[in-house]
């Protein structure tokens, strides 16, 4: 009879942890080789008139590489317990009503943890800071960096390439997979709102190229941008927003490359861009974030759709002065308490809903705007 | 078994029926006497003329034979597709495929085939002079009741009226140059792996795809619906009816005493993405039955899908399977943990293999655990995804994967209803 030695299957998520676990006892200069990170070299677009060439773009093969690296390092996180809790455990229910609204139970959850977490984050990732990102390092699933090659690859490198994006864990998820998209430059802090940080999110949503990958941004006007960053996390099912019917703004997608609409008949005006373009995408959404910034609205932005497809849901702000998240302007809404959870009605979220969105001749304006900035693009 | 003697089902049929170009004389022989005998011996001889008398265009294929071969062409389908009975027997059904034909149509019909349901899709199909046409394709399995196995599948085939234009929604010409990629996208890899052998399907590339810019798809009216689901009904009463003359009774709807519950169609396409071996338990029912396989562990272990579907995974273990590692994997699913192990297991020719093998619970939109995922790795094996990643990252890739999907709230729970 064979004995089968019992050890656990090493992969190299194991050994990067043990490296990260020795660099931290280890003073702040730490010899560069010591460290070994995940790095995915982004592929370089073909030049295809600015399609998104040879990026997936749906998800009609097998699970794409960029896709396997966040669910396999995230699930590693979450089996070795350097999350706060399983976020799976929490129980989820569509609220009655026509709406289908998503409530989440989540006990360990507190509405400030995010921007508290954020903060942190984001602060250690400023350029003269970027050595503190050391104890951040514990949680990063993978950098994606720029690549040479046409095809995406994983490499683990020893250093950090200079600019990229780094994707965090954040150990108090809203869902499976739920992490801190930062973008970092060792010689400057990037600017949030630029279209490049866009363009990017929108690659790896495209990299990704799985329906239940998400990227979302909340943009407050009231808070400095170097406390944001962008989120990513898996849904399985759609927000319920990404359900409802549209009403057209402007153009199609045969002959305008860009094609916006309005989601019809929702308490909070919702503007929708789609395009399999993602130059132009990326150049008529980022036109609409500035836009929306210098006229000092908060907006939050989701990414959908294999990197296709882009909700904007700008909002006033509220008597109560809060911004809703993207998530619960996408109808999903996480409560802490179990009698919240319980008694949560769709009349009240509408009312919420409502309370944030632009009036009518705002959305007007503003739809106006996209169609301008629209018009301007040249593909 | 059988009766060797049985005579193939249809018409008449010479021994050059089926052109089987195999070296392999032996196999090849096996292998037609299975078709000839994969109708006669479940619906006696008198089968093929009660399916004669039906005027639909239909197939019978035997998922049970390698390759899930045609087994029955009605005089119907024969006289639509121009091929004859001798050139589609024992063929699969993707012969008649082509260039054009949508691939997210077919993945739907594999998809249905893998989970033995019903299905009803749009398709643009090829005749045998290479000019494509579209049909309602109505596919639908056959089981037996004596162990709820599916014992042939029935696809019907109804032609779709073209329709004008207008009738095409907004959203759907919106959209037409997505389509329109997406065909270009099909071509190649259709017209490699099942049609490179066939010139006149070239030919007719070009021909057909000028009138598919006019119509990218057409969707079947209501009555050819109705058609296909009742052809396919007064198809699956034949065979009930025959069947009954053998004692080996056939039915629409799997016996639930024979079978078990299957999992939620709604996790079926996210799970079949998964191109890697895995399984999914059912820690509610006894013995933790397998209610879910992916084909990647169909090929590792070589078991076909109904011998395993409601099994424990007890039949993986063999005289060298390490017991302490077994009650390990036990004590970590009592304790609800994930755990990875390396253990010994049998294929179904018996041949042995290290397993690195990693369980995991997976809980559903409750937070309840629904199943237990099980993904094997097969130890120093060629990492066949094409991407080079560790086996650990695959493996846990597919957990995380596995974990998304279920907790889709289109499985578990229905209308919100307060919770006790």
């Amino acid at each position: 009879m064979t004995m089968a030695p019992v050890e656990p299957v090493e992969g190299e998520f194991t050994f990067l942890k043990q490296n990260m676990r020795s660099e931290q006892s280890k003073s702040h200069q730490v010899p560069p080789q010591c460290i070994i990170t995940n790095v995915y070299q982004l592929g370089i677009p073909t030049k295809t008139d600015g399609v998104l060439g040879n990026l997936p773009c749906s998800e009609a093969g097998s699970p794409s590489l960029l896709d396997i690296i966040l669910l396999s390092q995230w699930e590693d996180h979450a089996w070795k317990g350097q999350l706060r809790f399983d976020v799976t455990a929490c129980q989820k229910k569509v609220v009655t009503g026509g709406r289908k609204f998503i409530a989440q139970l989540n006990e360990n959850w507190k509405p400030s943890i995010l921007m508290d977490l954020e903060k942190q984050t984001i602060q250690s990732l400023r350029p003269t800071k970027l050595s503190d990102v050391k104890h951040q390092r514990e949680n990063v699933l993978v950098c994606v960096s720029f690549g040479e090659r046409e095809c995406p690859e994983l490499v683990s490198s020893t250093m950090l390439p200079k600019d990229g994006i780094l994707i965090i864990a954040n150990a108090h998820p809203i869902e499976y997979g739920h992490a801190f998209l930062v973008p970092y430059d060792v010689h400057q802090m990037p600017w949030l709102l630029d279209k490049k940080v866009l363009g990017l999110m929108m690659q790896i949503t495209a990299e990704v190229a799985n329906c239940s990958f998400r990227v979302f941004f909340d943009y407050d006007a009231s808070i400095s941008l170097d406390q944001k960053c962008f989120q990513a996390s898996y849904f399985a099912d759609p927000l319920p927003v990404e359900l409802l019917p549209t009403i057209p703004v402007y153009g199609n997608l045969l002959t305008s490359g860009v094609y916006i609409s309005e989601v019809a008949d929702y308490a909070l005006k919702t503007l929708i861009f789609v395009s399999k373009n993602l130059k132009a995408l990326v150049e008529v959404v980022g036109e609409m974030c500035s836009y929306l910034h210098d006229n000092g609205t908060a907006f939050s932005l989701l990414i959908s759709d294999c990197g296709t497809k882009v909700f904007m849901f700008p909002q006033v702000r509220a008597i109560l002065g809060y911004q809703l998240s993207t998530l619960e302007c996408g109808g999903y809404f996480v409560y802490d308490t179990k009698s919240d959870f319980d008694h949560i009605n769709e009349a009240d979220i509408l009312k919420l809903l409502a309370s944030v969105s632009l009036d009518v001749p705002n959305f007007e304006t503003l739809k106006q705007q996209c169609c301008v900035a629209a018009s301007k693009l040249v593909l | 078994m059988l009766a060797l003697t049985i005579p193939a089902i249809g018409r008449p049929v010479d021994d050059t029926l089926l052109p089987l170009p195999s070296p392999a004389e032996a196999m090849a022989s096996c292998q037609r006497r299975l078709i000839e005998e994969s109708l006669t011996a479940r619906y006696t001889d008198w089968v093929a003329e009660a399916l004669d008398d039906i005027q639909s265009c239909f197939l019978i294929t035997d998922p049970g034979i390698a390759g899930h071969p045609i087994v029955f062409a009605s005089r119907g389908f024969l006289a639509m597709s121009g091929y004859s009975m001798q050139e589609v027997l024992g063929r699969n059904g993707r012969i008649f495929q082509g260039p054009a034909t949508n691939r997210q149509s077919v993945m739907e019909i594999r998809e249905a085939i893998r989970e033995e349901r019903t299905l009803q899709v749009s398709l643009l199909n090829y005749r045998k002079d290479g000019t494509p046409h579209w049909i309602l394709f109505h596919i639908c399995p056959v089981f037996g009741a004596d162990d709820g196995r599916v014992a042939h599948f029935v696809a019907v085939q109804v032609p779709i009226q073209r329709r004008s234009r207008c009738s095409r929604s907004s959203a759907e010409a919106m959209l037409g140059g997505t389509r329109g990629r997406l065909i270009g996208g099909c071509r190649e890899e259709v017209r490699s792996d099942d049609l490179g052998c066939n010139p006149t399907v070239e030919l007719f590339v070009d021909v057909d795809n000028r009138g598919l810019e006019a119509e990218e798809s057409r969707e079947a009216s209501k009555q050819e619906r109705e058609l296909a689901l009742d052809a396919a009904n007064s198809i699956l009463s034949t065979l009930t009816h025959y069947s009954k003359l053998t004692g080996r009774v056939v039915s629409g709807k799997r016996c639930i005493e024979a079978g078990f519950s299957a999992i939620n169609s709604s996790l079926v396409m996210p799970l079949g993405r998964i191109k890697e071996s895995f399984i999914l338990t059912d820690p509610h029912l006894p013995n933790m039955p397998i209610v879910y396989a992916s084909d990647e562990f169909l090929n590792l272990t070589g078991y076909s899908r109904h011998e395993i579907l409601g099994q424990d995974c007890g039949f993986l273990n063999g005289p060298d399977t390490d017991v302490e590692v077994l009650d390990q994997v036990r004590q970590s699913i009592q304790a609800e943990h994930a755990c990875t192990v390396r253990l010994l297991n049998y294929r179904k020719d018996r041949s042995s293999f290290w397993n690195l093998l990693h369980i995991s619970p997976v809980r559903n939109a409750s937070g309840k655990i629904a199943f237990y995922v099980s993904v094997q790795m097969e130890e120093n094996a060629k990492n066949s995804s094409g991407l080079c990643l560790s086996a650990g990252m695959r493996q846990l890739g597919v957990v995380g994967a596995v974990k998304v999907a279920v907790r889709s709230l289109c499985i578990s729970a229905g209308p919100s209803k307060p919770s006790s």
